[in-house]
């Protein structure tokens, strides 16, 4: 890759590093950019002292406690623009739905902070959103579950009669648990509501299996490029343990038609459900962000988090990346990782460790 | 003598207890003084509890709101909602700015005609109005808001034999998708019902229709609602015309904008969520010019907006008075009791800080749908940490905040709550001890009294002992 | 098993790990100050003198706050009662 900057001098502030039974990408996006850039000085914003890609080998060399976006844009900045000082960075890579929630409204302060980023506008973030989906999908012609937002345990009483159990119940941001009837239900509803605010949103289910598509848009209504998968093993709790890259042109088409409406710049991940009954795929939701896998188109080939990074130091996206092509696949594997009580206490009391490159 | 350290509490907190992160909540930033004067001043001048206002904050929020609508549209009044706070300083700060006045009672009617404010200009709103208040508004000329069929009756009744028509408008409840159809208030507009309204009123010659009002909800976050609504009203004014109503001179699109308030269940900050009042005012402003017949004037378009012109302008500033450590329990059970404020057995799994304050949710009504922002007055030097906040009423239902972020406070620190200057002071009621005083602080940072203390000649002025009991 | 006082590993910004029992806790500044104290075996009633001593905190405040903390220390078992 051409790097117009030495790359062992960029510096990448990186979020999402836990890797517990509800995955992020941040880890995964460390490992990817250091496949391409093994000298990159790589900062993590961590919301956990025990997040466990902080401790993975290879992982990032300075790691600093954040506060949680909802305590709102002025602490968030406080709180960057002391790590900042410690930890200088160029290039800004939020991976959780939360803070990009939070930074889209904040485009000019992070420049003005001298940091690179792709960050959806407010109005697309807003298209994309759970609630306003079913819109997107109609005007990309893409069918989607009935889907209806509900602020409080009335509602969706209501709405569950509508959409007959058993249903999915998704927070604004994050979560989503099958209820089969009304009791899970307003367990369900309740919890939604108390950890991710209202509304909450009532899915109607779709039986079929599940695919993943993974992307970077450049903002012109393209894409740099995609990795579609087919989930092979699912958690308990629904969570992809394995995947199996795929080439359906239905479905990369479909994908092509959302990113190119939306004028998408940046990663995405676009979730789907292959309806058993109409054999049409069925978008579930579309996240501005990648998903945890990302580090396995990059075993593939595709490196897409490099590819962003490219975009990022130089101001222009690289050559579209190759295609992932079908018959590759991930499993998930657990490892340990080790870390010692003297790193904890350095996050635990607020010095973050690693400082400056 | 060497100088002491500032003190914070001696604790000691397990890590798996929570997530590890000092950061968390963010610094706790301090709120020392209200527009200039200090919240020790405050409190030495007029006690604690105390209810504070800025008139600079009122002013500002007006003018800001007011331009984001005269912006786009030319015939534009505000009406100053007087249920949300009815203080006369406050009103008449909102007067001076040019708003008429909204009220929904004859209490109301009273205080506005008392600040000065003619019958003409004052809409009279509202489900219950006395047949003497009507009287009074008809003969002062007021901009009767019809609410039901039993009201337009004793309105013809009272119209008859009157020279000219009585002008009314009618209050029409209006579906937008979105939000739960404030059903309670005046005609359906999606059924029919209001159509079915003015036919009769074109039959009954003594009155005349010449506005339509809708008010869709409180707290609105998305003007995307607002757009649906005005659609719809404006439809049905075209549509009154047409079936021969006569003109429709003014549309009452009410108020429910937001304030810098956060919902229980909001999850975003308000500085994240909260429109700003420009995507209202466009929402409604060009929804209505682009509907309207061109050869035609606009219709004067009236807006009640009360919560987002005074809720960011009144704090209340309390006292600790007892510190505390409450058990913690889990979360779903949490929720629920959350959901319904009631008393379910709960299993402890932790503890957490806990204060007292002086000042209970007998003053904070609106703590029931929001959690205000609870700032200590001293500078934080610890982290701050999920801390319940009671009120100081007898009863376990008197928590002002379940978990707000706050460092380590001592008996005798104060703190400033905020935003609480929509609804709190008209809700709060009287309960075991006085209500505070209210005090706005000019612009030129003079402390003006506006609301005394209550005492107990104030509270009991309004008994009456029977004579059996009035013996010593 | 919880350690004894003077097993628990503390540094000077309050992050104490107790190695019995493998778990950390993070301490005030006071809150530091009196388990350094306590560990140089002084008695409670001198450690909150110290304490008045040397924070802006008056000896009644001192005394309940210390006592709060002196129970957290005994309900973790690393004092006895």
């Amino acid at each position: 890759m051409d790097f117009r900057m030495n790359p062992g001098q960029l510096r990448i502030m990186v979020t999402g590093l836990h890797r517990g039974e509800n995955p992020q990408p941040g880890a995964g996006i460390v490992r990817s950019i250091r496949r391409a850039l093994p000298d990159a000085f790589i900062v993590a914003l961590v919301y956990d002292a025990l997040e466990s890609g902080i401790y993975i080998e290879g992982g990032p060399d300075a790691v600093h406690a954040m506060v949680y976006p909802t305590s709102g844009a002025d602490a968030y900045l406080d709180r960057l623009d002391a790590i900042l000082h410690q930890s200088p960075a160029d290039l800004f890579i939020p991976t959780l739905d939360a803070e990009i929630e939070l930074l889209a409204h904040l485009p000019g302060e992070l420049e003005a902070r001298g940091l690179r980023f792709v960050l959806p506008d407010k109005a697309t973030l807003q298209r994309r959103s759970k609630q306003h989906l079913p819109e997107l999908a109609e005007a990309c012609g893409v069918p989607v579950p009935r889907t209806i937002a509900v602020f409080d345990l009335a509602g969706a009483r209501q709405a569950a009669s509508e959409l007959a159990f058993p249903l999915f119940v998704k927070g604004q941001y994050y979560d989503a648990t099958k209820v089969e009837n009304e009791l899970q239900l307003a367990g369900a509803v309740s919890r939604l509501l108390a950890e991710w605010g209202a509304p909450a949103i009532l899915q109607q289910r779709v039986h079929g299996p599940e695919f993943d598509v993974l992307g970077l848009g450049d903002g012109q209504g393209g894409t740099i490029g995609m990795c579609a998968i087919r989930k092979t093993a699912l958690s308990d709790k629904g969570k992809g343990l394995g995947g199996m890259t795929v080439s359906d042109k239905r479905l990369l088409q479909i994908c092509e038609r959302l990113i190119g409406e939306l004028k998408w710049c940046g990663p995405f991940e676009a979730e789907f459900m292959l309806d058993e009954s109409t054999g049409a795929y069925c978008l579930i939701e579309i996240n501005p962000r990648f998903p945890a896998w990302i580090d396995f188109p990059s075993m593939c080939g595709a490196n897409f988090a490099a590819a962003l990074v490219d975009r990022l130091a130089t101001g222009a996206w690289p050559e579209p990346l190759p295609v992932c092509p079908a018959g590759h696949f991930y499993l998930r594997h657990q490892i340990e990782v080790h870390g010692r009580v003297d790193q904890l206490a350095l996050l635990t009391t607020g010095t973050g460790f690693g400082q400056g490159q | 003598m060497h100088t002491r350290a500032p003190y914070t509490r001696p604790t000691v907190q397990r890590l798996s207890q929570g997530p590890v992160n000092p950061f968390r909540h963010g610094a706790s930033p301090a709120c020392s003084e209200i527009d200039g004067v200090t919240v020790a001043d405050l409190v030495k001048q007029h006690g604690s509890p105390l209810f504070v206002y800025s008139e600079n904050t009122l002013r500002s929020l007006y003018r800001n709101a007011h331009r984001a609508f005269t912006r786009r549209y030319e015939d534009v009044q505000f009406a100053w909602s007087y249920k949300t706070n009815h203080l006369n300083a406050i009103c008449r700060v909102f007067h001076q700015e040019g708003s008429i006045a909204e009220v929904v009672s004859g209490f109301e009617y009273e205080k506005a005609r008392h600040n000065g404010i003619p019958g003409n200009q004052i809409i009279f709103n509202g489900p219950h109005k006395e047949k003497a208040d009507l009287e009074r508004a008809i003969s002062e000329g007021a901009m009767i808001q019809v609410d039901n069929m039993d009201e337009l009756l004793v309105l013809a009744d009272m119209a008859k034999g009157r020279r000219e028509a009585l002008p009314i408008a009618l209050r029409v409840h209006i579906s937008t998708g979105g939000h739960v159809v404030w059903s309670k208030f005046g005609f359906n507009g999606d059924d029919g019902e209001v159509q079915q309204i003015i036919r009769r009123i074109i039959a009954i010659p003594q009155l005349r229709l010449i506005g339509l009002h809708t008010h869709i909800g409180t707290f609105i976050l998305d003007p995307e609602w607002y757009q649906i609504a005005t659609r719809k009203l404006v439809g049905l004014a075209l549509e009154a015309e047409a079936m021969g109503a006569g003109p429709i001179t003014y549309l009452n699109l009410g108020g429910g904008f937001a304030s810098m308030a956060r919902l229980h269940y909001q999850y975003l900050p308000p500085e994240q969520v909260t429109p700003a009042v420009d995507r209202y005012a466009e929402a409604i402003c060009d929804t209505i010019t682009g509907m309207w017949p061109a050869n035609r004037p606009l219709p004067r378009l009236y807006l009640e907006t009360g919560r987002a012109l005074v809720d960011d302008a009144g704090y209340l500033i309390a006292s600790v008075v007892a510190v505390k450590r409450k058990s913690i329990h889990d979360p779903l059970q949490a929720a629920l009791v959350a959901y319904g404020k009631n008393s379910a057995p709960l299993v402890a799994h932790g503890s957490q800080n806990a204060l007292v304050l002086d000042a209970g949710i007998n003053l904070l009504y609106t703590t029931t749908w929001y959690q205000p922002r609870i700032f200590p007055v001293k500078p934080c030097l610890d982290a701050p940490v999920p801390t319940t906040v009671y009120g100081c009423l007898c009863m376990n239902i008197d928590v002002i905040r379940e978990e707000a972020p706050l460092p380590n406070l001592n008996t005798g620190d104060q703190v400033v709550i905020h935003p609480v200057g929509a609804y709190n002071q008209t809700q709060s009621m009287q309960f075991i001890t006085y209500r505070p005083a209210a005090v706005l602080v000019g612009q030129d940072k003079r402390v003006h009294l506006i609301r005394k203390r209550e005492n107990l000649e104030y509270v009991q002025g309004m008994e009456v002992l029977p004579a059996h009991l009035s013996g010593s | 098993m919880a350690s004894t006082l003077s097993d628990l590993m503390l540094n000077d910004r309050g992050f104490a790990f107790d190695p019995a029992s493998g778990e950390t806790f993070q301490l005030s500044t006071t809150g530091l100050r009196l388990v350094r104290l306590l560990q140089q075996g002084m008695k409670p009633e001198e450690a909150v003198g110290y304490l008045v001593g040397e924070f802006e905190v008056d000896e009644n405040t001192a005394w309940r706050d210390a006592t709060e903390f002196l129970r957290a220390l005994e309900q973790l078992g690393w004092i006895s009662a």
